[in-house]
């Protein structure tokens, strides 16, 4: 590697190392200073005998325990993205998709997949891109739980150095003000008292496509639903 | 106690969208036997709907503002509060997490009264309310 290579790297580390300094002492000291708000409420509810605070008290506190693990966990995940395991090997993108198609529609009895892909075979990371399509189907099917009948269209065209796949939902869509924030670690667009997401799935999905060397968007002008493009390249 | 302005009670619009954090507001006010009315707004949106839309009457004096909420956060909310004829004198305290947030308000030069360090330091809450209300019977505001 030459000097400015290095120089580069060495810049990039440093900038991940202070965004992690920031999460911790931001998103999960969040949590951390609700629990130490709490412990105090409850010491002062059994004081004056008030139970039924002390209960409601006590559930917000495990929420909040679990709050924190979800991120701790997260960020073990994310940490885990860059590194290089032996899993490199052929992938038939077309068979890839239906093993997962199957797989989630048995899990999700109101969900459809419709795979829309070419006889195209990789030399990729196979689990990585199990991981990611299953993360993206699994985020579309957690936002709609209301939606009977949530439909995830995959369709996938072959380029020249890359293969794009656009995964369409008939779901809630994402507004154009949160296409880029949903990215973020962390960042939920919903409120995490009326619905309650850890927020790291998608930054997993980006920084595993970062470390492939692919990309992955939303697109903003999406009638309905969501739509999401992957560009995933064909060599590794 | 009742903080007052002019010799009416006045309304207090606390914007955050964590529960934890409005309890601790609410317990604070209680424990503080602050007797004002505290209305809720779990976001930018909705706090500018409820002021816009006429729900709080009379309108708020005082707001507690959250940074970061989904929709629309602290600083987003605070521009369009600013630029709103009607709503631009409401007096804003900002209520932070660490000593970055304030100067990144500062940054943007939005007319903040004051900033309240998380968890709710009511000590530094009531003194800034004071020094607001001899700045209002100062300036005779109606």
């Amino acid at each position: 590697m030459s000097e400015q290579n290095y120089k580069e790297k060495y810049e990039l580390l440093e900038k991940e190392f202070q965004d992690f300094v920031y999460i911790i002492s931001h998103d999960i000291k969040s949590p951390l200073r609700a629990i130490q708000n709490i412990t105090e409420w409850i010491e002062e509810d059994i004081n004056d005998n008030n139970l039924e605070s002390v209960a409601e008290n006590f559930e917000d506190l495990k929420d909040r325990v679990n709050r924190m693990n979800n991120m701790i966990d997260a960020l073990t995940l994310i940490s885990r993205i860059n590194s290089r395991t032996n899993e490199e090997g052929e992938l038939n993108v077309k068979i890839a998709l239906s093993e997962i198609k199957e797989r989630i529609e048995f899990e999700y009895k109101n969900l459809t997949i419709e795979i829309d892909s070419p006889e195209i075979k990789l030399i990729t990371y196979p689990q990585k891109f199990n991981q990611v399509i299953s993360e993206l189907i699994e985020n579309a099917v957690k936002h709609n739980q209301e939606l009977h009948g949530l439909k995830v269209s995959i369709k996938v065209v072959e380029s020249t150095d890359d293969i794009i796949i656009d995964i369409q939902d008939n779901g809630c869509g994402i507004e154009a003000d949160f296409v880029e924030k949903v990215f973020n670690l962390f960042y939920t667009i919903k409120n995490k008292d009326d619905f309650y997401t850890t927020g790291a799935g998608l930054t997993v999905v980006k920084k595993t496509l970062d470390f492939i060397g692919g990309n992955i968007s939303a697109n903003p002008e999406s009638q309905k639903g969501a739509h999401l493009r992957i560009n995933w390249p064909k060599t590794k | 106690m009742l903080i007052k302005a002019n010799g009416l009670n006045i309304n207090i619009l606390l914007v955050d969208d964590d529960k934890v954090d409005i309890k601790n507001v609410q317990r604070a006010f209680q424990k503080n036997e602050i007797d004002n009315p505290l209305h809720i707004a779990r976001n930018g949106l909705e706090a500018l709907e409820m002021l816009r839309g006429d729900n709080i009457l009379p309108a708020p004096r005082i707001i507690l503002l959250d940074i970061n909420m989904p929709k629309m956060n602290g600083i987003e909310f605070l521009k369009h509060l600013r630029e709103d004829e009607k709503l631009r004198s409401i007096s804003v305290f900002i209520m932070t997490t660490s000593n970055d947030d304030k100067d990144k308000f500062d940054a943007y030069n939005l007319n903040v009264a004051g900033y309240i360090l998380k968890p709710l330091t009511f000590v530094d809450f009531v003194d800034s309310i004071k020094k607001l209300t001899a700045y209002w019977e100062l300036i005779e505001f109606n």
